[in-house]
């Protein structure tokens, strides 16, 4: 099977991952307060994080059980910095 | 011959935890410890024996897995990666929301700079794409481009974490003055041992290259280690806003 040319796919995720970065740090410099500027760039970041999984570490292409272990390894990473964290977090 | 029922797999994972609890005990001052290392020995002496003396056809096992073993071996080390720096994120961020104090990293650490150097990091990122883009196209010229630029970028992603590196040791931000210190050289130093990995895991396939060993048809080690390389791309996407700008 030929290869599909994907260079214009990558130099577009490129440019996403550079805009949003710029984004990111642009909301620092904004008058928003610091619980809101820290969701929106905790969020951006997981955006960034999932465009490469998905585009140029090809996730998206590979087959179900692979993103099912992935998943469960995010999860049990999430989990534990939750329980590293937690115990010393005030709201 | 299938691997099923085999006692190989769950010994080796056990030898491992007791490898890992034996550090734990020596580094607690008991000699018990030794035992675990030693069982670690044994049973990875044991199984390099075995598979040494085992004679098999590159068929031989059944695989229910719908990808190559090697990239599957290489995935499971990303996910062994994943927790690893969770531990290490988690665990600084606790220390930072816990200490009584903490300073405001703009007037610290050089935000800018970082930034830039984010995106020079996530330059490497498309260059290498871009590599394992031309090698499937059969292009050796491009891999062997590509390679170089995500080389260079990596250097250069490590040459400015350098320089900040010395700014702060300068200005008496040392690992043992402070917890904020000792958690941003932690966090920051293990990606960047990560970054020099890669590196050298890419000097090594560029030597392959200047050979024209990748083909159309055979280019899996540039797969592998693309997969690594946006693992740690993604590792700084996060830790990054975590130090930096949050």
């Amino acid at each position: 099977m030929e290869h599909k040319d994907m260079r214009k796919t990558y130099i577009s995720i490129w440019a996403a991952l550079a805009a949003i970065t710029g984004l990111e740090l642009a909301i620092t410099y904004t008058g928003l307060s610091k619980v809101l500027q820290t969701m929106a760039i905790a969020g951006l970041s997981v955006a960034k994080a999932l465009m490469v999984i998905a585009f140029f570490m090809h996730m998206l292409h590979e087959p179900k059980q692979l993103k099912y272990m992935a998943l469960a390894s995010l999860a049990l990473g999430s989990i534990l910095a939750f329980f590293l964290i937690a115990p010393h977090a005030s709201l | 011959m299938s691997a099923h029922g085999d006692i190989w797999p769950p010994l080796i994972g056990l030898s491992l935890g007791s490898f890992g609890y034996g550090l734990l005990l020596l580094a607690k001052g008991s000699m018990y410890g030794l035992a675990g290392i030693f069982f670690f020995i044994i049973a990875m002496g044991g199984f390099t024996l075995k598979e040494i003396r085992t004679k098999r056809d590159k068929d031989s096992y059944e695989s229910s897995l719908p990808i190559d073993h090697p990239k599957f071996a290489m995935w499971l080390f990303l996910f062994s990666e994943v927790i690893f720096f969770s531990s290490l994120i988690g665990s600084s961020y606790g220390i930072r929301v816990h200490a009584q104090s903490w300073p405001i990293a703009s007037q610290v650490l050089n935000v800018p700079i970082t930034a830039f150097n984010t995106f020079v990091l996530i330059c490497s990122s498309l260059t290498m794409a871009l590599a394992l883009d031309s090698v499937k196209k059969g292009d050796n010229n491009g891999l062997k481009k590509y390679l170089m630029l995500t080389i260079l970028l990596g250097l250069t992603f490590l040459g400015i974490k350098l320089f900040e590196y010395s700014h702060l040791l300068s200005e008496g931000y040392a690992p043992a003055k402070s917890l904020f210190a000792t958690t941003y050289f932690v966090q920051t130093g293990f990606h960047g041992l990560h970054v020099l990995g890669g590196i050298i895991a890419m000097l090594f396939l560029l030597g392959k290259a200047q050979k024209n060993h990748f083909t159309k048809e055979n280019h899996d080690y540039v797969e592998y280690t693309g997969l690594y390389w946006h693992f740690v791309d993604i590792v700084w996407i996060l830790l990054f806003p975590i130090i930096y700008l949050i």
